[in-house]
């Protein structure tokens, strides 16, 4: 049986010369043992599961909505504007859209505040304290996921990070309303990080300390694999020994047999390679590059740029380093008066705050109001582009692929039009979650009342395997982005 | 419906020529058995060809896994996926052509390797006990002592020098007792030697073509199913194997252990086509169908292990019931009791082919087919062995108005081109026909004509029913022969070249003391025949 191509048999010479030579030398020095960590004897079940290609989950949320051509109700079609599309063309082969959700479907819910229309609202399209006395989903649909065991990182708990960009104060809400995408049901919030250094410390440990949590992890999970390969070591000198042995009928099994054996082999080495790379980079310690972030926790604006950066490349080996596999990344809060929505280095005619733009129409002059608001919405989705870009030039965890590759990451906005409406709301999506969902699909929800936003979120979970038919109000799917 | 069923059973349909089988009739029509040379000294025969490498098939590996490691083990079994086994032409599982090596089975034994390891570590069961307690170079060094004979009964041979130091370095890899011992569980599960049946065929070698250790395999999984035991493997080492007398013992042994159990339902199963009748089966009719196939196999246990001759599996008074099975049937059962109970049949019913599990297996559909049902127990009960339908034969008519499926089956037996073979089984299918697809004793068909289970054997003895025509079969050698022959193939895990199997049921013959073969009988004439132990030409 011969299944392997010239290629990969060049591969698996080249991974024979290079590691298993001292494998050998160690099955054949009988007694000489050369000394691997003493660890867990074999694989445990939990990290068995995750042999199993990860799935992970990253949204991204900008505040205020996207500003639409001038949407025809009456027609009920709406469209992106093209100033805003041409942001995604470098990721568009990547990209699948699910347009037309109707988040008035919470209108109940969202008449429990009195604050509705700038609330993130997003991953569950309204969370929030008391919403269960209405049938509102108060748990975030990303919780359902983070809290699956098939979906945890190496840490082998719920843990899913959350990251915003601001610490926002409100006279009326709580903070945490604002600051925290992710919800585990009413009053709560998963924790929000604002500070780059509270993240790296949390995710990583503090200096010297590596990984938080995980350098064990890291190495059983390399010595499971170099294990493996001396188990296999030892059948492949069996069946070598046993070919000497029997008839020339007998070998056809046998081949069959070692063909099996190398393909593990190669593939356990695969892994082995990758990992390489990321373990020493997961084992790197220090302070990151980048901000100082004072005590207020809040960066200071000159650094907002470099603080956005250097969180979304802190997500990226939080996932690489596998400490999570599910992540919220919320650029602003959408409300509020604070510096963080000033955006002085975009180049704006009329600087002023995000949300005073976001009514555009109300203001004296709308054109050039609109004008600067789609500088600033075109520079907040250029970040989500090149965080999604990033996905796809990092290598994937478990054998070839890219991270994007594992991920589902899906952007956008609670609202539509910059005048707050909630009615066609669009959400933007990249990569395929390990092949669950279907890149350059364009899923029409139809303005469905029932279902709304809702819609696409049971479709992500359903694609992550989680087994729940209803999400808040909504009972049905847009198949088409599901592989 | 029945049109159609007729349509499909015309490639059963067999024409006249090359039909073999002893209830033929005797003279020009009969070409007899094979025309083939005696070899009474077997010097005419050339060198024995091994059996073919082979995996253990699923049964045979997960026997052997509890029998090393104990029932425990066994839990691992519902979720792992081990490479599925076909059937030989004769519906066997243990022949190497039916059990081949796709890609990723070998990913599959390793995952089955671990998941075995865990079941065992859970339940407290791992092997090596006795070094439990013990660390380090301690704990090294009683496993290092207690390997040799824990690889030679999982390997089922001696083991090399090499293969005993590296597993001892993969238990050395651990210095705490659960995890070096899984080491050892996870090395012996996933090794070809463990995986695999073999033989080092060596025309040189004195004491045989094929060594005493694999004697013992062959012995062990013969009858047992499993590796073989410390005994069969100490008289392996001490060249003992193959002297007649002890391997008449060991035929005795073996046969009076509960796990001949397995060898005797298994190959009842298979021999009969009833290994996937329940799972096959409606699902609303599942629970009868495992008591009627629990019927057969316990009914042959009970037989083949109480020394009964071989011709009672098919005239026998007496079955083992169910109570459900039991009112299925209309036989009186005591009430209350859930397991199944031996009763004496009714008159109608005879053995074998008036079993729920025969009848219901061969009758897919409500209506009965007597050319299905006859060829299917012609063939299996007495082996014979028609060449295909001429391609030319065409459908096959339904009953007139007011007739039955006799006169379509005479019909077709008019035809001289037809008739040669299908007397061999004909009249058997419309003997059967007393029984309806589900195995209920029936006087007339559903529309009300009567069933007429009159018929001939080919060589133009008369019965007048099903019961008398097993009382025929049970008194003639054809149904007892068939069984042997249908064994030596099971024993041998494949067919046997023509010859060597004429030679060795002429040795099954030999071996019964009077005109009733047994199953040690059988047994005793297999493990002794030099097919068997490899001897040297």
């Amino acid at each position: 049986m011969n299944r392997r191509t010239p290629k990969e048999d060049e591969r698996s010479a080249n991974l024979r010369r290079c590691s298993v030579d001292s494998r050998r030398k160690f099955l054949k020095g009988a007694g000489v043992a050369i000394a691997l960590p003493t660890l867990v004897s074999l694989m445990p079940k939990s990290l068995r599961a995750q042999a199993d290609r990860p799935q992970r989950l990253l949204t991204l949320y900008h505040p205020n909505g996207t500003p639409l051509s001038k949407p025809d109700m009456y027609a009920r079609r709406s469209e992106i504007h093209p100033e805003i599309r041409a942001v995604f063309d470098p990721v568009a082969h990547r990209m699948s859209v699910a347009k037309n959700l109707n988040g008035s479907a919470y209108r109940e819910s969202i008449r429990a505040w009195s604050d509705h229309q700038h609330m993130q609202c997003y991953l569950s399209l309204y969370r929030g304290m008391g919403l269960e006395r209405i049938g509102a989903e108060t748990k975030t649909f990303d919780q359902y996921i983070a809290e699956d065991e098939r979906h945890q990182g190496s840490r082998r708990n719920s843990i899913s990070i959350n990251l915003g960009m601001q610490d926002i104060d409100h006279v009326n809400m709580p903070p945490t309303h604002f600051n925290s995408a992710s919800w585990r049901g009413p009053n709560d919030p998963v924790r929000a990080f604002a500070d780059p250094r509270q993240l790296f410390e949390d995710l990583f440990g503090r200096e010297g300390e590596g990984m938080s949590g995980n350098a064990a992890d890291e190495a059983a999970r390399r010595a499971l694999l170099e294990r493996k390969q001396l188990f296999l070591d030892v059948v492949r000198d069996q069946v070598a020994d046993l070919r000497r042995q029997v008839g020339r009928e007998d070998l056809i099994r046998l081949d069959e047999f070692i063909a099996g054996v190398r393909d593990l082999d190669v593939r356990t080495q695969e892994l082995l390679d990758d990992r390489q790379d990321i373990e020493e980079m997961c084992r790197a310690t220090g302070t990151p590059d980048g901000v100082v972030v004072d005590g207020s926790l809040r960066p200071p604006l000159e650094l907002y740029r470099e603080t956005l950066t250097l969180m979304q490349d802190l997500t990226i080996r939080a996932f690489q380093c596998d400490l999570t596999r599910v992540a919220t990344f919320h650029h602003s809060a959408a409300a509020g008066s604070g510096n963080i929505q000033r955006h002085p280095w975009v180049d704006q005619e009329n600087p002023t705050e995000w949300h005073y733009l976001s009514h555009w129409e109300d203001r004296a002059d709308p054109e050039l109001t609109r004008r600067d608001l789609v500088r600033v919405i075109q520079w907040h989705l250029g970040q989500m582009v090149r965080f999604v870009q990033a996905l796809e030039s990092t290598p994937g965890t478990w054998g070839g692929t890219s991270l994007l590759d594992e991920t589902l990451v899906v952007a956008g906005s609670s609202m539509d039009h910059g005048a707050h409406n909630n009615q066609m709301v669009r959400q933007h999506l990249f990569g395929t979650a390990n092949g669950a969902f279907n890149e350059g699909t364009e899923a029409d929800a139809g303005f469905d009342e029932v279902n709304g936003t809702g819609k696409l979120w049971l479709t992500v979970l359903q694609g992550f395997g989680i087994d729940i038919d209803t999400y808040g109000t909504s009972r049905e799917i847009l198949p088409s982005l599901l592989a | 419906m029945f049109m159609a069923r007729l349509s499909v059973f015309a490639a059963l349909v067999v024409f006249i020529g090359g039909c073999t089988g002893s209830i033929m009739p005797s003279g020009e029509d009969d070409p007899g058995p094979p025309d083939l040379p005696v070899c009474e000294d077997e010097s005419c025969l050339p060198a024995q060809a091994p059996v073919v490498l082979r995996r253990l098939n699923r049964r045979e590996y997960w026997h052997s896994v509890s029998d090393l490691f104990g029932d425990a083990a066994r839990s691992a079994e519902a979720s792992t996926r081990l490479p599925p086994d076909g059937r030989n032409l004769l519906g066997f599982d243990n022949e190497g052509s039916v059990l081949n090596l796709a890609e990723g089975d070998f990913d599959a034994y390793y995952e089955t390797a671990i998941s075995v390891a865990s079941a065992l570590e859970a339940a407290g069961e791992l092997p090596f006990a006795t070094c439990q307690g013990s660390v380090g170079s301690e704990l090294h060094a009683c496993i290092r002592a207690a390997l040799p004979a824990f690889l030679q009964r999982a390997m089922r041979r001696e083991v090399s020098a090499n293969t005993l130091a590296q597993t001892a370095m993969l238990a050395e890899e651990e210095n705490a007792y659960p995890g070096a011992v899984r080491n050892v569980v996870l090395a012996t599960l996933i090794s070809p030697y463990f995986v695999f049946h073999y033989e080092t065929p060596d025309a040189e070698r004195s004491e045989g073509i094929i060594d005493s250790y694999e004697v013992a395999d062959r012995l062990s999984y013969f009858l047992w199913s499993t590796t073989p035991d410390e005994t069969l493997l100490s008289l392996a080492s001490g060249g003992e194997l193959r002297d007649e007398g002890v391997l008449r013992a060991q035929a005795a042994r073996l046969l009076s252990d509960d796990r001949s159990e397995r060898f005797i339902r298994e190959f009842l199963a298979q021999w009969l086509g009833l290994d996937r009748f329940v799972a096959e089966a409606p699902e609303e009719s599942r629970a009868l169908f495992a008591d009627m196939r629990e019927e057969t196999l316990r009914l042959g246990v009970h037989l083949l292990t109480s020394g009964e001759p071989i011709a009672r599996l098919v005239d026998s008074d007496v079955t083992l019931v169910s109570a459900r099975l039991a009112e299925h049937y209309g036989i009186d059962f005591p009430s209350g009791d859930e397991d199944f109970r031996l009763v004496t049949l009714p008159p109608e019913r005879r053995g074998l082919m008036t079993h729920g599990s025969i009848l219901a297996s061969l009758s897919p559909d409500v209506e009965t087919n007597p050319f299905h049902r006859g060829y299917a127990i012609a063939s299996r009960f007495t082996c014979i062995d028609p060449p295909p339908a001429p391609p030319d034969v065409g459908a096959l008519g339904s009953p007139q108005p007011g007739g039955t499926i006799r006169d379509v089956v005479e019909e077709h037996r008019a035809n001289p081109t037809c008739a040669g073979c299908h007397r061999l089984f004909d009249h058997i299918g419309l003997a059967v026909e007393e029984f309806d697809w589900m195995g209920l004793h029936r006087t007339e068909y559903p529309g009300g004509e009567p069933v007429d289970p009159t018929g001939q054997l080919g060589d133009g003895v008369s019965f007048e029913s099903t019961a008398e025509l097993a009382t025929l079969l049970g008194a003639r050698q054809e149904f007892s022969d068939c069984f042997a022959r249908r064994v030596v193939g099971y024993a041998m895990g494949g067919v046997l070249e023509d010859q060597r199997l004429e030679n060795m049921l002429r040795r099954v013959r030999e071996e019964a003391a009077d005109e009733d073969l047994r199953l040690v009988d059988i047994v005793t004439a297999v493990i002794t025949s030099p097919e068997f132990k490899g001897d040297a030409q």
